[in-house]
Formats: structure tokens, sequence, C-alpha cells
């Protein structure tokens, strides 16, 4: 990581934070001064040697058809790629080519909805993972077919299968996720924040359950607090005071003190986040997300969470955060029927919010500390149902960010052929060669977790022979 | 209904799209109808047999209706019934995408489409893993769970659910447009009908030899409507359908963790109703609501008993208690005009997010719950955002209202829904008694309504604390004993011991 201390840097620091520091005191009495410091320099933009990293899991529900976002180019592949897609093969010409200096000589090229993602590609700030899948362990055809080695429970099913891309132990019913154990791995390095490492914009999820870590909800127009406790005068004043007490009890009953929990929870993080974020704004021209408008106004479901993550990793000084870890998601991908128009739709909007996001990371100084990744149920059939495709396994995922080895590719494609090498069976249905343990342990590795704690996060670790891809910078 | 629709987009507002009015329609059956243990039954069904607004259902408000009509009807009938009903729903076709799934074809590639065989084993029938009658898994040799069916399975039931096409009457066929009488195969490919049944044709019928579900064999053949009744007498009499039911029910009615024998006992008589019939749901969901385990107390008073509230049920419940005043009372119209759609985005009847419901049976919320290895399906949509704005929903309503989409004219404002609090109200003011007493006895009755009669000593005092703690010019005017009744209300209604029915 490089630093940005210069002694010049470090005059104005002192100068500024010192004024800035003494008018605020009275306005946000409620954080602590450590906070109020760091929220102050922030604020202005002032380089703090700044270690922070951020991890954005960006969820595809329903399990995207990654054969349609990497594509074989070259001519013979590419007839074969149609011949076998049918209805759901896109155009030769409307593929949008990429460069693969590490790939096997193979021309691939991204769905043409994708132009903004390809334009990041080309600059070397987005590589994709291929045929990445929930493994249990290395597998073959040949020990797939017999049942001779362990395969991940109920392949093929939505929930079991987002499970185990969240956990990476498919084989255990206990649901930590990877992002959860990070987080307790971490949680050192946020010493003083009160607010979750692990902040969900999309509802809940197993990736940001730790241990000891609980995923934080928000929406992506905010934190949600108690209506009304500003109420001063009788008898709200009363009525809140006694609210407070009630849910401040103990409970005997394990579902009334989870409910009263998660009250407090919500109340006292609220309070923090809309305190440090109101101190830390967006400058003007950040957050605006240019190309990821809706037509009739507003930003597009990715950009409008993508937007709310990137205000709070701007605060992440005000909240004593060196690590923030944030789950967002797009739903609609399991594209059984109509598909090539609905896929198109969900690709070009997330590839509008994820381009523009980038974008605001870089304007912020920030995108070396910034990855996002991409992660999703499944794969979904080679060959077509005749409207759409059917559940598979493994795909191909993105990863973006200033601190990506971009502009290549990471793992293995497939043999794209029924039946072929890589087949489950008749479908097109990869055989991962990749594990979702070997892309998060190098996502990890980038995040701060050390070779030797590895297997803290991933407890399969040790069974595959990659445990970190290089698509990280070190 | 229809009618109701129009009134919506004739006044410009359309902002709830066609399923505004279906809403409104549900949650005044559901506050009002004569028939509330049918109301809750089909909403419980609607859980399992799930298909949602959500996508490519979202304009078809009529048939979306129709089908919990169906729920409705057949709640307390067979089960075989329903799963057949469902199967051929035109919503679930296109929910699901069984509707136009046809053969395979070597020229093009493609296969039967998975979609509907897949989720109706896993979600509405057999689940992932064969279970004994208890709901406990059945494991191998290796101690391993058994899977219920395999890959191969899935794919041969999409092959016997081939050629099934939008509904099609030869002897009065449907036109595309005057004069033009649509035949069976282009009406197959092109036509739709959202309100009736869907209609088999041979021609994309896979009629070959299928095994489904541990080696029942359902032989060649182009009768797919037979094939198509094999298999689903296959999965309905498959042993985990049992437990599996009352596993669900007993979630969605009394408690998140059911013991074994709990579960085993309703399993037992929706296996046999005790006159030999198999499926019987009205038995079933009699034998979930008179178990001993959810009638007498002391499994009642464990610490783990009895469900969270989910979110319509816990505002269905405040305002089957307190009476309301209607938008349009002074016309004489009784209807709430309620739809709920903005103020509890993450749960409206048929609006999950998609065929997993809204939470899953399996759900164990992370942390403590989690820990001590408990079940807790509702906490899966009651994180900090959910808790919060429904705390806030709750005071806004009290104090002031329930928006209605019903606007006295196109140009005016929408109207609102209010709570009738005047007989709590009058409680406070009751004669002869002095403001303790009656505040004490205010707090009596909302115990017995809300509660149960098991309110908390600590939350009856503190209600009475809120009233002992206001100044004393506070006073007492019907606007002052007004605002008592709020702030009873409010607290009560945001009590950890309201969130969970027990």
């Amino acid at each position: 990581m490089k630093s940005h201390h210069s002694p010049t840097n470090r005059r104005s620091f002192l100068g500024q934070s010192a004024c800035a520091g003494l008018g605020m005191t009275g306005v946000m009495s409620t954080l602590g001064t450590l906070r109020l410091f760091n929220a102050t320099l922030a604020a202005q933009g002032v380089p703090t040697g700044d270690d922070s990293k951020i991890l954005i899991c960006l969820f595809l529900y329903g399990g995207n058809d990654a054969n349609n976002i990497l594509i074989p180019r070259d001519l013979p592949a590419h007839n074969a790629y149609t011949a076998d897609r049918g209805i759901l093969a896109l155009p030769r010409a409307n593929l949008l080519p990429i460069a693969t200096p590490n790939g096997d000589g193979r021309e691939f090229g991204l769905h043409p909805s994708m132009a903004p993602l390809h334009a990041l590609y080309n600059s070397g700030k987005m590589a994709m993972v291929c045929n990445v899948g929930t493994l249990v362990a290395p597998i073959t055809k040949a020990e797939y077919l017999s049942g001779g080695a362990a395969i991940p429970p109920h392949l093929f099913s939505h929930n079991d299968q987002q499970v185990q891309w969240q956990t990476s132990v498919p084989d255990t019913p206990k649901k930590v996720g990877w992002g959860g154990r990070i987080a307790d791995l971490l949680s050192s390095l946020n010493a003083g924040s009160q607010i979750s490492m692990n902040v969900s914009i999309a509802g809940s999820n197993f990736f940001q359950v730790g241990d000891q870590v609980l995923q934080y909800q928000v929406t992506p127009n905010g934190s949600i607090g108690l209506n009304g406790a500003d109420w001063n005068y009788s008898p709200f004043t009363e009525m809140f005071q006694q609210n407070s007490q009630m849910l401040g009890r103990s409970y005997g009953h394990v579902f009334e003190q989870e409910y009263a929990n998660i009250m407090k929870r919500g109340i006292s993080n609220d309070a923090l986040l809309k305190t440090a974020i109101a101190a830390n704004p967006l400058p003007a021209n950040v957050g605006t997300f240019p190309n990821s408008l809706n037509p009739q106004g507003g930003l597009n479901r990715v950009a409008g969470q993508l937007r709310m993550i990137l205000r709070m990793i701007h605060a992440r000084g005000a909240l004593n955060m060196k690590r923030q870890i944030f789950f967002a998601a797009l739903g609609g991908f399991d594209t059984h029927d109509a598909q090539l128009n609905d896929h198109a739709a969900l690709l070009a909007e997330l590839s509008k919010a994820v381009a523009d996001f980038y974008q605001h990371t870089a304007q912020l100084g920030i995108s070396e500390k910034v990855t996002l990744f991409t992660a999703s149920d499944f794969n979904r059939t080679y060959n077509s149902n005749g409207k759409g495709s059917d559940h598979a396994w493994g795909g191909h995922h993105m990863i973006v960010g200033g601190g990506v080895n971009g502009g290549q590719l990471y793992g293995q494609m497939p043999t794209l052929a029924i039946q072929g090498p890589d087949d489950t069976g008749t479908r097109g249905s990869w055989i991962p060669k990749v594990s979702t343990d070997e892309m998060a342990a190098t996502l990890a590795r980038w995040f701060g977790v050390s070779n030797s704690d590895l297997p803290l996060v991933l407890p399969n670790i040790g069974r595959f022979a990659t445990p970190n891809m290089g698509f990280m910078q070190a | 209904m229809n009618a109701r629709a129009q009134q919506w987009i004739d006044r410009g507002d359309s902002f709830g799209g066609w399923q505004g009015p279906r809403n409104e329609t549900w949650w005044q059956m559901a506050l009002t109808a004569p028939d509330q243990l049918r109301q809750r039954m089909a909403f419980a069904l609607s859980q399992i047999f799930v298909i949602s607004q959500f996508g490519a259902l979202d304009i078809q408000h009529e048939g979306v209706t129709i089908y919990y009509d169906r729920l409705l009807e057949k709640a307390f009938g067979n089960y075989r019934e329903l799963l057949e009903e469902v199967t051929l729903s035109p919503m679930m076709g296109t929910y699901l995408s069984m509707i136009r799934n046809r053969k395979p074809d070597p020229l093009t590639g493609h296969e039967p489409d998975e979609n509907y065989a897949r989720e109706v084993m896993q979600l509405f029938s057999v689940g992932l893993s064969e279970m004994h009658a208890d709901g406990s898994l059945r494991l191998n040799a290796y101690g391993l769970p058994i899977p219920t069916y395999t890959q191969e399975d899935t794919a041969d039931l999409a092959h016997i659910f081939t050629g099934w096409g939008p509904y099609y009457n030869p002897a009065s066929p449907p036109l595309w447009g005057p004069g033009n009488v649509a035949d069976r195969d282009g009406w197959f490919l092109y036509g739709y009908d959202p309100l009736r049944k869907m209609s088999f044709n041979e021609n994309y019928h896979d009629n070959k030899e299928r095994q489904i579900l541990n080696g029942n064999l359902i032989a060649a053949s182009g009768d797919g409507v037979d094939r198509m009744r094999q298999a689903l007498d296959a999965i309905f009499n498959h042993p985990n359908v049992g437990p599996f039911m009352a596993k669900q029910l007993i979630q969605r009615f009394v408690t998140s963790n059911p013991s074994p024998g709990y579960i085993h006992r309703v399993a037992s008589v929706f296996n046999n109703d005790g006159s030999g019939v198999r499926g019987n749901l009205g038995a079933t969901l009699k034998a979930v609501l008179l178990d001993y385990e959810a009638r007498h107390a002391t499994p009642r008073q464990s610490f783990t008993y009895g469900k969270p509230a989910e979110p319509v049920l816990r505002l269905s419940r405040a305002l089957r208690v307190l009476p309301g005043n209607p938008p349009n009372a002074a016309q004489g119209d009784p209807s709430y005009y309620i739809n709920m759609q903005y103020e509890l985005p993450e749960q409206a009847p048929l609006l999950s997010s998609s065929v997993f419901n809204f939470f899953q049976p399996g759900f164990s919320n992370p942390g403590p719950i989690a820990r001590a290895g408990l079940l807790s399906p509702e906490f899966q949509i009651f994180g900090e955002t959910n808790a919060l704005r429904q705390a806030n929903f709750n005071l806004s309503a009290i104090t002031w209202g329930i928006w209605t989409a019903e606007k006295p004219t196109p140009q005016s404002d929408n109207l609102k829904f209010t709570y009738n609090l005047n007989s709590l109200v009058a409680i406070l003011n009751t004669a002869g008694l002095t403001p303790l007493q009656a505040q004490e006895r205010l707090v009596d009755h909302l115990n017995v309504r809300f509660l149960f009669g098991a309110m908390s000593p600590q939350l009856r005092s503190q209600i009475l604390g809120t009233y002992g703690s206001l100044p004393g010019w506070f006073g007492f005017t019907n606007e002052r004993q007004r605002s008592r009744v709020h702030t009873a209300l409010y607290l009560v209604l945001n009590s950890p011991e309201f969130f969970v029915q027990k």
C-alpha cells in the first residue's frame, strides 16, 4: 500500500484539524473526540496515511448466465457457440472484443450491453475469474459421474448454492459467511467503531455473517431511525423514555430479546451513521452516477445501492473504520424465459452502475482501496430450454477496482461443448476449475488477511492449489 | 375489482399498478371476511405455493387474484387437487415458465425447461432431503442426508411437463382478431390466457418413458395429461410430503421450532385423516391448531416457543383488534381502501422477491438465535431497516392514520384510514374511577385484546410510568386522553412481547 504521507500534507493536516475540531465539538457531542477529529480530516480531503480497504460483494440473484457475458469470438468457436446455444446466441459482430494476455489462445468478447465494463477491462481496472464455482474439493468429470468424490450438496438449487457461494464451505450446514469470518478476524482494525464492519444495502445475507460480527442493514437512501424520538413534548418525551427502557430490558424469550437487540442496534447505528455522513458529504460531482439514471428519473437499482456505499466509504474516518465490507445485490437473473432481452437489460444496468462507481472512487482518490466483485447462485445451462436457460454450475465473475490486476482472464475457461470434458451431463453445465475458496482467498489476502490466517476465513482452502490467483495487486 | 382498477387509472392514480386494487381487496377480506381461518390458511398456502407479482406477472392482477381465490377455495380441500390446480394455473405457468415448455428439438438443441419441475419438488412438496415422518433427516450408511431427487429426476420431470400452453378450446377457439381464428399450435406458441387453466397440446409433448422420485415409472405415451397426473401422484405419495407440509403449516400458524413429535402427529393426519384419505388439508390444519403443543400451557412457557410476527400479520392483528374509520364512512362505504404497498414493502400478499417466499422455513437469524440452534423464518426480513420502518409505521398509523389510494376527486388529496380510538378514550374517562384506576383499566383492556392476558408486569408498569411521569399541566381533556391512548398503543404494538406470537 502506498503511503500518502508527506511533510507538507502533515503540516496542513495538523493545522486544519485543530481549528475545525474546536468549532464542531458541541454539534457532535455524541461522537468521541477521535472520531470527530477524523471526520473533520475526511471532510476536508486531507490525506491521513489512509490504509483502508473496502470490499463489495455484488450478488446477482437467480444465477447469472455467465455463458453470455464472456463469449468465444474466434470464428469456429463462435459458430460452435451459436449451434449449441441456439436462440440464446449473440451475434459475433455485436461482441465487445477483449485482449487475453494470459489466456490460452482463444479469443473472447463481452456481452454488447457491457460496454462500460469493457472500457474498465481495457484500462486494466477489471479482471474476470473464469469457471469458478462451489466445490468441496477439486473434482474431475469421471469422479463426478461415478460419485467418486464429494460434490457440494444440492447443486442447482438456488438458495443452497447462494449460501455456499457466500460461505464457501459447502460441506457444513453452519451458515457463517467468508465476509463475516474476515470481519471477525480483522475487527481490531476498526477499533472504536460501533458500526459493524459488514453493512448490507440489500437485506439479509449469509456472506456477512460472522461468528461474532453481525451484519447491519441500511437502505439505498440511508439508515432508518426511530421517528418521533425528537418530538420533545409530552406525552411523547415520556413515551420514548419508556420505549427506550422497554427495549433495554433483558428478555427471557429468545425472539423477544432478538427483537429488542435489532431495534436498539438500528436506533444507535442510525444516529452514528447519519451524523458521520452529514459531516462528510460527497463532493458535488461525486455520487451522481451520470450514466446510471433511470429514464423516469433517479438512479438505477444497482447505482442506488452503490451510492449509499460510496457515502459510507467517504464517512469511514468518522466511523472509525479502516475496513468495510458491503453487500449489494441485483435480482432477476433466473432467466428460464425471455432471457435475451431481460439479461441484456440487467447487464446494462449493472455495467453502467459499476463503471460509474469506479469513476467516483477514482475522483475521491481511493480507487485502489476499493474492490467490487460479483457472485451468483450458479451459471446457467449452455443449451437453451427453448425460451431461456436452466440452472448449471461453474461461471465467470467480474473483479473491479484500482487494486485489480485487470485486463486479464484468470482461472480457466471450460471446454465449451455439450457433453464435453467439462460438462456434467447433456446441458452444458460446467464443472468448476476454480473454487469460490480460491477467488475469495485472493480477495481476502488483498484485504489484509495473512497467509497463515487464510484457513480461518476459508477452512477448505488447503484442498485447492491456488490460494492467491494473482488478480489483486500485492 | 376490475372496476376498482379502472377507478385508479381514471384518477391518474396508476402508481400502484394493477396490483393495488388486488391488495386493497386482500386487506378488506383479511380483516373483515367471516371465514377468518380460511383467509389465514390461504395466506399460509400462498407462502408455500409461491407466485409473485414481481416480474412477469406484474400486470396480471386478475390472473393473480384468481390464483389466490383458488387457494381460498381449496384451503381445506385435498393437497393433491391443490397441487394440480397450482401446476396448471397460467399464473404459475408464467411465473415458473412451464407454459410453452416444449419437448427437446434436435435441430435447435434445446431441452425442456427445468424450472417448474425443480421447484415443485423442492418448494411445494418433497423438499431436498429424505425425511422421517417427524421431519428429521433420514441418513445413509455414511451418516449423510439422502437427496430426495437427482438432477436426472428433475430433467425427467421437466420432460413430462412439456406440452402445456395457454387455454385453448377447439370447440370455441380464440381469435387473434376479428374473424382471425387461432389454430392450436399457433396459440400454443404465441397466445395467452391469464384467467383459465393451461391446455395440453400433444404436438409439443415429449412422450418417452421417464422415471421420477425413486424409480416411479411414467410409461411412454402421448397422453400428457395422464402423464402429468401420474407424476403429481408420484410426488403426492412421496413420504416426505406429510412432514414437509406439517412443519411449514406449524411454522406459519403456531411456532417456528416444533418438536419432532408435533410434526409427526400432524404429518400422520396428512398421511391419513382417519378415513383413509391422504392430503386432507382441513384435517391437517385442525391437527396443527388443536395439538397439545399448540394448546397446552406447558410447552408454551418455553423461552423458544412461538413465532415472530411477519409484517402483514403484525399489522392485521392490530387492525382486527382496533375498530377503524373507513375513509368514506360518511358516505356509508365500509371499505378500508388500505393496500400497504408502500408502508410494508418487505411483505405483501403474492409479492415476494422470488419463489423462495419472503423468508425461508430453514432460516436461522445469525447471532443468539443461530447459536441456540433455532429456526426463525420471519427474522429473515426483520433487519434494522424493516424493524424501524414498522415501528415508525405504528407511530404514524396511531397518531395520524394510514394513506389510502382513495381520492374524493382526481385532483384532491388522498383520504386516510384511521383507527377509531373512541372506545379506548372512553375507558380512560370511565365515570367513578380515579385517573390511575381508569388508566389501569385501559392497560388491562389492551392486555386482553393484544396480548391474550399475558402482558409482562414490566410493560404494564412502563405504560403506567408514561402516564405517571406526565407533567401536571397535561390535564385530562379528551385530546389529552387520546394522547394517552396513543402512547399506550405505541408501547404495546412495538413491544417485544407483541412481536412474538405465543
